[in-house]
């Protein structure tokens, strides 16, 4: 793994952990008020992220190539019924526990304890879906984007 | 803990940030921003794959970013679940959260990705799966918790 790689993952991997603490994602009552439409400001902070990052990724798709990677190669999957059915799983999730991977985190070291249990779930639940993957056609997705190119549901 | 900093910082903050770091990615080392994805590479000595070893310096440095945010904020209390936990106990809370949280990986797994890695990073790129799973999640998650909190007299 080259150093800058290395380095990058770091500094945006810290950033973004940061920002989501600082942001007061972690915070789950914000979270369900937001889910049951009580308060819809929490929306603001994905949809202006997501306005930013569409704009710079545009940026990015002019210039066609990275940093330490190479030329730049961005995701264009094609929707699927498995995208329908794990969002779906997913989206239960998030209403059941106000949660979810990244946030689970920044409630745990926001002193919401029980976020634990939330992150032990993720764990769980990401190993049986490579458990049902395993048996349904042998080797498992090495990452969740790794499914792009799957065809299974 | 310390109080040195405002939580929460506001959206035009948080929000615009958090895009930032989403391009860094893509622009520095060319990879969807994925949290799920992260997790998943912790489980990868298990099922007897190698996962990029990147994802687990982007892990450990996002679990050492949130703590700093939480040391640097105003103190909290170091037990709970929000009001959940006071309205629900120990016996009926933790099976719920651990209900939800298999619900997040395996759906997240079986999706693809989860709402960093298609509801920022792959939306942002307009990648048509992104969009479908950032939407149903989105829809699915909303109408679920309303009628949770209906059905429950508005425990839940």
């Amino acid at each position: 793994m080259k150093p800058g790689v290395r380095a990058s993952a770091v500094v945006v991997g810290f950033a973004f952990g940061f920002l989501v603490s600082a942001g007061g994602l972690g915070d789950v009552d914000r979270v369900r008020e937001a889910l049951l439409l009580q308060d819809l400001s929490l929306y603001l902070v994905p949809v202006s992220a997501l306005a930013v990052a569409a704009v710079g990724v545009a940026l990015l798709r002019r210039r066609g190539r990275t940093r330490y990677a190479g030329p730049l190669v961005l995701p264009s999957g094609r929707p699927a019924a498995r995208h329908v059915y794990g969002a779906s799983l997913f989206g239960v999730g998030v209403a059941v526990s106000a949660s979810s991977p990244a946030l689970s985190i920044a409630m745990v070291s926001g002193g919401q304890a029980y976020g634990l249990v939330v992150l032990a779930g993720v764990l769980v639940g990401l190993r049986l879906r490579g458990r049902v993957e395993q048996q349904l056609v042998g080797p498992v997705s090495t990452e969740p984007e790794a499914l792009t190119h799957w065809r299974r549901t | 803990m310390l109080g040195v900093l405002e939580i929460p910082l506001p959206w035009w903050v948080t929000g615009p940030g958090l895009g930032l770091c989403v391009v860094a990615l893509y622009g520095l080392v060319n990879a969807r921003l994925g949290v799920s994805g992260a997790w998943l590479a912790v489980l990868a000595w298990y099922e007897g794959w190698h996962p990029e070893r990147w994802r687990f310096w982007f892990l450990g440095a996002l679990v050492a970013g949130s703590a700093t945010a939480s040391v640097l904020g105003p103190s909290q209390s170091r037990l709970g679940y929000g009001r959940l936990s006071e309205q629900l106990g120990p016996g009926a809370l933790v099976p719920m959260l651990l209900g939800g949280g298999i619900a997040l990986g395996f759906g997240a797994r079986w999706a693809g990705g989860c709402g960093s890695a298609h509801g920022l990073s792959g939306a942002a790129a307009g990648s048509r799966d992104s969009l479908v799973v950032a939407g149903t999640a989105l829809v699915v998650a909303v109408v679920v918790a309303l009628v949770l909190h209906a059905v429950t007299g508005g425990v839940l």
